[in-house]
């Protein structure tokens, strides 16, 4: 009996075709909308793998091709994301089309994220699809988390090194009308690898010592509710509520050690969409509202990170977005035009200093999409324009007793366009190409704009940062052979770097620029169904043409050049067998490339993962990192070594819906 | 996920903020340096400075590898016989990132007109002193290490060690077979053993912290057997805002103990201090809080044992003291004006006149330092760095465009090499 309540759909994130798994692996190559929705753009799909081991999302990400994670120590650790050399700020990353980075500092922390309730995440390269509705310079990623496949119910249990513990339970209901899922997700670690310890003198080695990351626990907890239903032959409504938690320490820059330095997280992400499908001319109208609160705390209070302060900040992001958005067919022209409005309030107070200072920012935000895809030839070429006009405006109060910045209240707006036109060419069922060319701006975020009240200044003249980007490449399909293809080159000006401009204050200025050239290949033959091959290779040349003399010509820092992610994987009987190879470039830690990174250390990663399963029931085994190879994406924040891993899952799957 | 991102531009940014002004060498060895680095130090001027080590015994107790302004000379060779070789007088300049990401020291061979741009790679916030035949450079916060170079091994590393993961250290000093090293984050002088590197002793300063515990010593000079220290007195829990009141301590390095405490006019006196060899003067740059023009420059009497009566008020010179340097009864400073931007000043002594040397747009001046009549600025101007010289008497700049050194220079120290 199906149950009638209210349950809503997310048109937009179904897959198109159901895939089919045997022996554990892939045996048809899926479609998905947000490739389907953007045939010219370059877009990556990354499913989460369906085993036993603890997931971490930045770890993921890094197969896809031109995707660079730069991590701050083990698993959920502090790590963001480069989409083909772009800083992080110019990539923004959803969760079910929502966006996460605040306006206050654009660049997000993957490790938010909570890891098990992620299905699959969407890479866009180089351009942001109309449907998100934001503007920037890198891409975007959208995270889409578990959808309700049929009626089950489950978990997963892993432990593993430094005492991480994970633990996921689902329950799903997929009916005729409507479905749900209700996820569970709980980690714990110490993060307490063990590390060489130079004791801030690398060039004498007789002091150097073995010791445990101390500080470096992190715990979170998130609960993921997606609902959906069918009402009527047309209409359809989805809702979503997905609160997180996460608190963690702060372990200090190599050789610092801390104890109670902590960071904690608490937010909540409300989302409701309705759409109409096929009705007269309109292809689907969808209609949105969501929510997302943030509280974020800061505790230094011993003043344990040598900042040279003690402070305890607390920082509220309060954003909401509507949002409408309409396809139509109109003379073999896919028209899509979305509007959204968003509203986010930033709320900083310094608790060691609450009478001296306050911080309040508020950011509009309008933002008018329109793209067309043209069908020139039906089925084979495609034309498809695309414009999104975006205004700005924003507002920041704040005082503090730090070099007598008492009651400033500062106020700008601006309007920014950004065009894409890309190409699609099918010359055969198998073979596509395509190609784009595009012009796209990043707003500066508050804190670039207004500073933070006390050490970083105001800066209102700021432009945002513009990116030109051409790319093309081709796609080839077959039964046996996956491949794709791409290159491109991105010519940014305007980059905001900050700079000293007083004893005790620093101030953004658009200062740089970059030329990053590259090449993508993906590789997936299909030898057989119980064998998985991927290959993935992305080549770089992140080089920076800031006028800055020491800077000039200089590869840009904490990017690599060459990386090559490939995975083997063979399914016999009830036993999976996992290879993952993984390997990036050195590159430099600063700038002027007088450090380069990892200089006398292997940047190769092997990690293996063997998984049994019968009587519905999933027993694994990983070992990641087999070699030991100690890293460092950051100067002074070493990655762990080896890590072991022991995982069981069980799906009980329900009478009506199910086998079992 | 912000604050951690903002920690790394705080903990880059913060590095320099409490690195505290540009004190440089008072081993200042001047050549009439050129754009091209071309030397016209006659051979006379040298063994003259020699000689006058010599003279004063030729040890490290009349090298003030603290602070600026004396006639010194940084003769690297010591007290060892150099009869037979030539000397060169070099520049070693402190270097650091624009983002302060990365730092380098290079050398300016003046005598050959040679540059090596980033020679060697030190943290981005150091300083450097050179007593003896060694270059000290002390790695702040973040590296919190003090590193040794021998300029007469093509300026490779004799020793680097640790002096406290955290302690931040600002300043060093080498007396006998004793070196000081003042810390930031600590209420102790530490003194380590020149001959092994080991922690033999320290000096315990607590009684000067102010209420957030910490007495924040900073900036060392070594004359005639004593050393002077100056101790800020900032409020860690209040942006490093200076509190009461700023001290001097004259400590006796033969018993490590204070022998005397000087409260003085002005707080915050991070903008160093110069020497006048001459008259045993000792001039103390007091900064105040930034943005205002509290500040003063003192005057410390070392034959008197006081703070004599006359002060330069910053209102006077026209802004926030960043360093000081001294030469030929005048003193020299980099202020930053109401705008932050950066002006090279000069005082005259004798009839109380401020002058403008340079002027920069923007935050760009960095440290200076003086010998035998050229000023040496370090210009950080964000498209052409490098390092200018002026004349200290009629202030006209001798280069026509800043040497480029490879990094923007933030400071410098001046020896001769006898090579």
């Amino acid at each position: 009996m199906v149950r009638k309540s209210l349950l809503l759909i997310l048109f937009l994130f179904l897959p198109h075709t159901i895939y089919g798994e045997e022996n554990g692996y892939v045996t048809e190559v899926k479609e998905y909308r947000a490739t389907t929705e953007n045939p010219s753009g370059f877009v990556e799909i990354v499913e989460i793998r369906d085993d036993t081991q603890p997931v971490d999302i930045s770890q993921e990400i890094k197969s896809a091709t031109g995707i660079q994670v730069n991590s701050t120590g083990s698993l959920d650790s502090f790590s963001t994301v480069m989409i083909r050399g772009a800083s992080s700020k110019s990539s923004d990353v959803f969760i079910n089309g929502v966006k996460l980075n605040s306006s206050y500092i654009n660049s997000f922390n993957l490790s938010l994220v909570p890891d098990d309730i992620v299905e699959r995440i969407e890479i866009y390269k180089g351009f942001v699809p109309s449907k998100l509705g934001v503007s920037n310079t890198g891409g975007a990623i959208n995270i889409v988390t578990n959808r309700a496949k049929g009626v089950f119910q489950g978990f997963r249990l892993s432990y593993g090194s430094f005492d991480t513990l994970d633990l996921s339970l689902y329950t799903s209901y997929k009916g005729e009308d409507g479905n749900y899922i209700i996820s569970f997700y709980g980690r714990k670690t110490d993060g307490d690898f063990e590390f060489l310890n130079r004791n801030g003198t690398p060039l004498n080695t007789e002091d150097d010592v073995i010791e445990r990351r101390s500080n470096n626990y992190k715990d979170e907890y998130a609960l993921s509710f997606l609902a959906t239903n069918r009402i009527g032959n047309h209409l359809s409504l989805g809702i979503s509520f997905l609160p997180m938690y996460s608190k963690g320490g702060i372990p200090g820059i190599e050789n610092i050690r801390t104890e109670k330095a902590l960071y904690s997280s608490l937010s909540n992400l409300f989302s409701v969409e309705g759409s109409l499908i096929s009705m007269g001319p309109i292809k689907d109208l969808i209609a949105g509202y969501s929510n997302l609160y943030t509280r974020t705390t800061f505790d230094d209070r011993n003043g344990e990170l040598n900042m040279g302060f003690k402070d305890i900040v607390d920082t509220s992001d309060l954003r909401h977005t509507c949002y409408i958005m309409g396809n139509t067919l109109f003379f073999n022209n896919l028209v899509t035009l979305r509007l959204s409005y968003t509203s986010e309030s930033i709320d900083r107070v310094s608790r060691l200093h609450r009478n001296d200072n306050k911080y309040l920012g508020e950011r509009s935000e309008y933002i008018l999409s329109l793209s067309d895809n043209i069908e020139i030839l039906k089925d084979r070429f495609f034309f498809i324009p695309s414009i999104d006009y975006k205004w700005v405006s924003d507002r920041v109060e704040y005082s503090s007793a730090y070099l007598m910045q008492r009651d400033k209240t500062l106020n700008n707006s601006e309007d920014l366009r950004n065009y894409r036109v890309g190409v699609f060419f099918k010359v055969t069922d198998e073979l596509a190409f395509k190609s784009n060319i595009s012009y796209q701006h990043r707003y500066p975020d508050i804190y670039e704009m207004f500073g933070d009240g006390v050490y970083t200044q105001p800066n209102i003249k700021l432009k945002s940062e513009d990116g030109r980007l051409i790319d093309g490449g081709f796609e080839l399909k077959t039964d046996w052979l996956h491949i794709f293809y791409s290159v491109f080159k991105s010519d940014y000006e305007n980059l905001i770097q900050f700079f000293e401009n007083s004893q005790r204050t620093i101030k953004a200025d658009n200062i740089a620029k970059a030329e990053i050239f590259g090449n993508e290949l993906s590789i997936k033959p299909i030898i057989h169904k119980s064998v998985f091959i991927s290959i993935n290779y992305t080549h770089q040349e992140p080089i920076n043409k800031t006028d800055i003399p020491s800077f000039k010509d200089k590869v840009l820092p904490f990017r690599y050049t060459d990386s090559l992610f490939m995975n083997y994987g063979i399914a016999i009987n009830r036993i999976r067998l996992l290879y993952e190879y993984e390997y990036t470039s050195q590159n430099y830690f600063d700038a002027a490339n007088l450090l380069p990174q990892d200089i006398d250390r292997d940047r190769s990663v092997h990690s293996i993962s063997v998984n049994y399963s019968d009587f519905g029931m999933e027993i694994g085994f990983h070992i990641k990192n087999i070699l030991d190879n100690r890293m460092e994406d950051i100067a002074g924040y070493p990655l762990p070594g080896r890590m072991f891993f022991i995982g069981i899952s069980k799906t009980f799957k329900n009478q009506q819906g199910g086998v079992l | 996920m912000k604050r951690v991102s903002l920690f790394f531009l705080m903990a880059i940014f913060f590095i320099y903020a409490c690195s505290g002004g540009e004190d440089t060498s008072p081993q200042d060895v001047s050549t009439d340096a050129t754009a091209d680095v071309s030397a016209d130090t006659s051979q006379e001027d040298v063994q003259n400075s020699t000689d006058t080590i010599a003279d004063e015994g030729g040890d490290t107790s009349v090298s003030d590898g603290g602070l600026d302004g004396s006639e010194d000379i940084a003769d690297a060779g010591g007290d060892v016989a150099h009869d037979s070789c030539s000397y060169h007088t070099y520049a070693f300049t402190v270097n650091a990132a624009p983002d302060y990401s990365s730092g380098s020291f290079s050398l300016i061979n003046f005598d050959k007109g040679t540059v090596e741009k980033d020679k060697g790679v030190i943290h981005s916030d150091s300083v450097a002193r050179v007593y003896g035949d060694l270059v000290y450079v002390v790695g702040r916060l973040g590296a919190d290490n003090i590193t040794i170079y021998d300029p007469y091994k093509g300026f490779s590393v004799v020793k680097q060690f640790s002096v406290g993961s955290g302690s931040n250290p600002q300043d060093v000093a080498v007396y006998s077979n004793k070196i000081y090293v003042s810390k930031m984050a600590s209420n102790d002088i530490d003194i380590y053993s020149s001959l092994d590197y080991s922690k033999i002793g320290s000096i315990d300063i607590s009684k000067y912290a102010d209420k957030d515990g910490f007495a924040e010593p900073q900036n060392l000079l070594l004359y005639q057997d004593k050393l002077y220290l100056t101790v800020l007195r900032l409020d860690k829990d209040n942006y490093y805002a200076p509190t009461d009141k700023s001290y001097l301590l004259v400590i006796d390095p033969k018993t490590d103990k204070i022998e005397k405490e000087i409260e003085l006019g002005a707080t915050n006196p991070f903008a160093g201090m110069a020497l006048d060899e001459n008259y045993g003067r000792i001039f103390i740059a007091e900064t105040g809080k930034f943005g205002e023009t509290d500040g003063r420059i003192e005057i410390y009497s070392v034959r008197d044992g006081i703070i004599t009566q006359q002060i330069i008020p910053e209102s006077e010179l026209g802004g926030d003291l960043n360093n000081i340097t001294y030469s030929g009864d005048k003193l020299f400073s980099v202020i930053s004006d109401s705008n932050f931007n950066t002006i090279l000043v000069a005082y005259d002594l004798t009839s109380a006149k401020k002058s403008i040397v340079y002027q920069s747009t923007g935050f760009s001046l960095a440290g200076i330092s003086t010998y035998k009549g050229t000023l040496y600025l370090c210009d950080r101007t964000k498209d052409k760095p490098g390092l200018r010289t002026f004349s200290t008497s009629d202030f006209t700049q001798k280069t026509t465009d800043p040497i480029d050194v490879g990094l923007p220079p933030v400071s410098l120290v001046l020896l001769e090499v006898c090579d």
